[in-house]
């Protein structure tokens, strides 16, 4: 990346970052209200299918005998994996001091929370009767009843809330000091809320030490959680004998596919973001292509995977292994297989190029096909191998309903309601952390 | 050009004559000779495949050095990382050592295949071809190989190898001309500036581009640099992962894991890592790089390797688990062989500490990366695990005896000793001759946002404010506090077992009673003890190294 292009874009002073970023909130404009509207009104869709779900019984969605891990357990993988990309943005590029992570961790780390939030309603979709989710749970209980800890969904249960505990934290901790800025410029009750939510910040000496250690500290924890979540959510599938899920390479390709995605979805939602705010000088060209240059370095790492998949299921000679990437690829279903090759390792190569990956449409509209793909490689390895088990007499193909496909409405409306309360309320960028690509405001330099 | 660049200048000066320090050149012929007596003594002794396999390891293991050097030249392009650019000469020339490497590697081949035919039981024509068409997954039966004819036979197999590390040689030499030509091109200036008479190696010109300014050929220099990063990445990737599932994962041909070749050329980029760090910390005032290969750029390194030490943990926890979980037989008997089996599972325990649990705990520390001996300690701790560990990939492959060959196992520790040897020697020949810093290259400069707050000014010098003496009890103190560590946590595995005793009834006293027949064996005494004593080791020599080591996390 040129020097040149980032020099150009860097804020101008300290309050034109107070001023540009504080701006959009509280201020509902057509759009945002638009958008809130359409996303209520999936969100409500949706939660219509699950009332009917749970009124008729889980026959209304396409899951029956063989295949009972559909679009919800799909889903569920497709939103922990958009999850991912904020705590890799915002804790591990903070650890390796990646500058151009500072205009996009804010948002990114709130898609996170709002995508584990959402994931989070699927197990529950599953489970069917949504009254007994605690049991997912170990409480104690005279009968000595415990979960079945030897499970991988129970690591699951374990994985995602330590995750998500964490990344609200981490969260939370980077919103303090731009929370004191926002309490500063304003008046009145919101004063008063921003008063509170700042934690008494005055940004002292002592309270920026404390802040930095503590940052750096959360940083350092969450850090290996990007590698373990998703881990432990590729374990569902990995840990049966399954053939197509009994994979060892499942968790590194996981974890690369969930940051593919998310760094995908980052592009997708901070495009709009940024021209409606007009955010052009924090968020540009320069974070948008290292977001597509991590796309294609994790692009190549989910290619490598499926290839090392069917080398792996030729070379071992396996006919059940054999048979399903045989199926994948040519059965009934195979679109599935083939919409997941060309968006996620196809189409991303486009970005290759770099005058095309400094192209905004085309950044946004291959990050919508990445969104795509990634869902369909899910599906893609959900559906198929139970679809086609060891046993050809209980071989059946897996179609969602429409109950299924409204529950996915409603869970991406779901997130986008979270995710439009977010922009009008809290600093969609770091304000503190672009100050300091600001040249500081002293006499003479500081070299001396 | 920022001021710090003027020291370029001394690097440079130093340049002309220098030539390779006696005490490491005899190192190294001695270590190279020991390696011969070592094969010598094991194909004396009849043991011939455990002789070919050291070998097979050497070649691996040289290997991934010295590509894992390019591949950090090419990791620096990609990423434009400026942090870790003073070592981006001295990775390099460890590639110097990969047209070695190809040619070993073809003998070793040639040896193998139409030799001693020792490593690889389906090598055997006969056997692939007698069954044709049979399907059987049991594990060892000789049928599962059979239905691998085409992948397993042995010309396909050899022309994979030689093309696969003829191809890498290629890409890399290309990538060193397209870094080194800009370097040499400044080196030559500066020194006939300051030396009229200079007259550069004829080997120079074969490297230098005909581009004369300096800061256009740099600019050339490195967008050659960024077309072949992709090229190389994914070469790197794909052919160490068929390297990986040929030369290893075939010695038990019924088995397979997908993640194997991941698995290998991450370890193999990890192994790269730590012999730069050694060679870049050793090297500093003989090659004048003080002022560029600081505390702070070890540091980095040293978080690095850290990274890379839990994700050697994470893929083999991440290979094991779902294998051992599942407990399938074509599957479970390889890790069986290496993990259960008494003459070999010391082994792997001992994997386990040297390659994760000791260096993961002494790498948490701060002090360990800012200090020369003590960094060099652990690198080199990180060095002979994984060699164990390669070892235990290899070993169990060609040796059936139910009892360990301690004799075997010493002369095949003799022979990777001799591979080093050799690449030490190589490496650091070709470095006295080399500017052992990329002169040119515009990331050298801090960022020009960074200046104001890190100017190169403060960061230059890699002051080893310790004695030497004071290092070396630094580096015993880390290691003993990793090792014990290390151990310690391994004892507590052992500590408990399913044959009945006071545990269940401790546990059934407070409620609990799910716990039938869990018992605290009698080496958990040790275990705890050793653990506690590493653990206090640990927190006292971090505490003091903390202090000794001021600045930055």
């Amino acid at each position: 990346m040129d020097d040149k292009y980032r020099e150009a874009n860097r804020p101008a002073t300290y309050a034109a970052a107070n001023r540009d970023i504080i701006r959009p909130l509280l201020t509902p404009t057509v759009m945002w209200v638009a958008a809130f509207v359409l996303a209520t009104a999936a969100m409500v869709y949706g939660g219509y299918c699950w009332y009917l779900q749970i009124t008729w019984g889980m026959g209304v969605a396409g899951i029956k005998h063989p295949t009972f891990w559909g679009v919800y357990i799909v889903t569920f993988v497709f939103w922990v994996g958009i999850g991912h990309a904020g705590t890799l943005i915002s804790a591990i590029l903070y650890l390796v001091r990646s500058r151009w992570r500072t205009g996009v961790y804010r948002a990114s780390e709130a898609m996170t929370i709002f995508a584990v939030m959402t994931a989070l309603l699927f197990p529950a979709l599953h489970l069917g009767r949504v009254w007994q989710m605690y049991w997912f749970f170990p409480y104690p209980n005279q009968r000595e009843l415990w979960m079945n800890f030897k499970s991988p969904l129970m690591w699951d249960v374990f994985a995602i809330s330590t995750y998500f505990t964490i990344s609200s934290v981490f969260f939370y901790v980077g919103l303090v000091p731009d929370m004191a800025i926002v309490r500063d410029h304003s008046t009145g009750l919101v004063k008063r809320i921003y008063n509170i939510l700042a934690l008494g910040w005055r940004g002292t000496n002592k309270q920026w030490h404390s802040y930095m250690a503590a940052y750096g500290f959360f940083a350092a924890f969450a850090a290996p959680l990007v590698l373990s979540v998703h881990s432990v959510v590729s374990w569902d599938f990995a840990m049966s004998n399954t053939a197509g899920w009994h994979s060892t390479l499942f968790p590194p390709y996981f974890v690369a596919g969930a940051i593919f995605s998310g760094c995908a979805m980052v592009i997708t939602l901070l495009m709009p973001m940024s021209y409606l705010f007009k955010w052009h000088d924090y968020v540009n060209t320069w974070h948008y292509e290292s977001l597509a240059k991590m796309c294609l370095l994790t692009s190549g790492i989910l290619t490598y995977s499926y290839f090392m998949e069917y080398f792996i299921a030729w070379y071992s000679q396996n006919p059940y292994e054999q048979y399903i990437f045989y199926w994948r690829t040519v059965g009934e279903q195979w679109w599935i297989f083939a919409t997941m090759v060309v968006c996620n390792c196809i189409i991303p190569l486009v970005w290759y190029k770099k005058a095309w990956r400094q192209n905004h449409v085309i950044l946004f509209v291959v990050s919508i096909f990445v969104n795509i793909g990634m869902w369909f490689e899910r599906l893609n390895i959900v559906a198929s191998s139970t679809s086609r088990s060891f046993d050809p007499s209980t071989w059946d193909l897996y179609w969602p309903t429409v109950v299924e496909w409204g529950i996915l409405l409603g869970s991406a409306g779901w997130f986008s309601f979270w995710f439009l309360l977010f922009a009008k309320t809290l600093p969609g960028v770091a304000i503190t952390e672009i100050k300091e690509m600001v040249e500081p405001p002293v006499k003479g330099s500081l070299e001396g | 050009m920022s001021a710090g660049r003027l020291s370029l200048d001394a690097v440079i000066d130093a340049m002309p004559g220098r030539q390779l320090p006696g005490n490491v050149r005899n190192g190294a012929i001695a270590a190279m000779l020991a390696g011969l007596a070592g094969f010598g003594a094991l194909m004396g002794t009849g043991a011939v495949a455990w002789g070919m396999g050291a070998v097979l390891i050497g070649i691996l293991y040289t290997m991934a050095l010295a590509q894992g050097g390019i591949m950090y030249g090419v990791i620096m392009v990609g990423t434009e990382a400026r942090w870790g650019r003073p070592l981006k000469r001295i990775a390099e020339t460890m590639a110097l050592f990969m047209p070695i490497v190809w040619v070993a590697m073809v003998l070793w081949l040639v040896a193998t295949f139409f030799g001693t035919g020792a490593l690889y039981p389906w090598a055997d024509g006969n056997i692939v071809t007698e069954t044709g068409a049979a399907i059987d997954i049991a594990p060892h039966s000789p049928a599962a190989w059979s239905a691998k004819p085409l992948w397993l036979s042995s010309g396909f197999f050899i022309a994979r190898q030689v093309g696969i590390l003829g191809f890498l040689v290629v890409v890399d030499m290309m990538f060193l001309k397209a870094s080194l030509g800009p370097d040499l091109l400044m080196a030559s200036q500066r020194l006939k500036q300051s030396n009229p008479s200079f007259v550069a190696p004829g080997w120079w010109s074969y490297f230098m581009p005909k581009e004369t300014d300096v800061e256009k050929a740099a600019a050339a220099g490195l967008k050659t640099q960024g077309i072949l990063m992709p090229v190389i990445g994914f070469a790197y990737a794909l052919g160490f992962s068929f390297l990986a599932f040929d030369l290893l994962m075939s010695m038990s041909p019924w088995w397979y894991t997908n993640m194997f070749g991941g698995w290998f050329f991450m370890s193999s980029f990890w192994t790269a890592l730590c012999m730069i760090g050694i060679l870049a910390v050793s090297s500093r005032n003989w090659l004048k790089t003080g002022t560029y290969v600081t505390n702070i750029v070890t540091h980095d390194l040293g978080k690095l390797v850290l990274a890379l030490c839990m994700f050697w943990a994470y893929t083999t926890f991440a290979q094991i688990l779902p294998i051992w979980y599942s407990n399938m037989p074509e599957e479970i008997d390889y890790l069986l062989v290496r993990m259960s089996l008494p003459e070999w599972q010391w082994l792997a325990k001992l994997v386990a500490v040297t390659c994760f649990l000791a260096p993961f705990t002494i790498l948490i520390g701060r002090g360990v990366k800012k200090m020369s001996l003590p960094f060099v300690g652990v690198l080199s701790l990180i060095l002979v695990g994984v060699m164990l560990e390669r070892t235990l990939l290899v070993m169990p492959a060609v040796f059936f005896g139910a009892e360990f060959p301690v004799f075997n196992f010493a002369m095949g520790i003799l022979v990777w000793i001799g591979f080093m040897g050799a690449f030490v020697l190589v490496v650091a020949s070709a470095m006295a001759k080399l500017p052992p810093l990329p002169l040119s290259d515009p990331f050298l400069d801090p960022h020009p946002w960074d200046v104001h707050v890190h100017s190169l000014r403060h960061h230059a010098h890699h002051d080893d404010t310790q004695s030497k003496a004071n290092q070396l009890r630094y580096m015993m103190g880390y290691l003993v506090g990793g090792l014990a560590t290390g151990f310690g946590i391994l004892g507590l595995y052992d500590s408990f077992g399913w044959v009945g005793g006071p545990l269940n009834s401790d546990f059934a006293g407070v409620g609990f009673t799910g716990l039938d027949n869990l018992s605290r064996l009698a080496a958990s005494d040790w275990s705890i003890v050793t653990l506690v004593a590493g653990v206090l080791i640990l927190v006292v020599v971090n505490n003091r190294a903390w202090r000794d080591t001021a600045g930055g996390y």
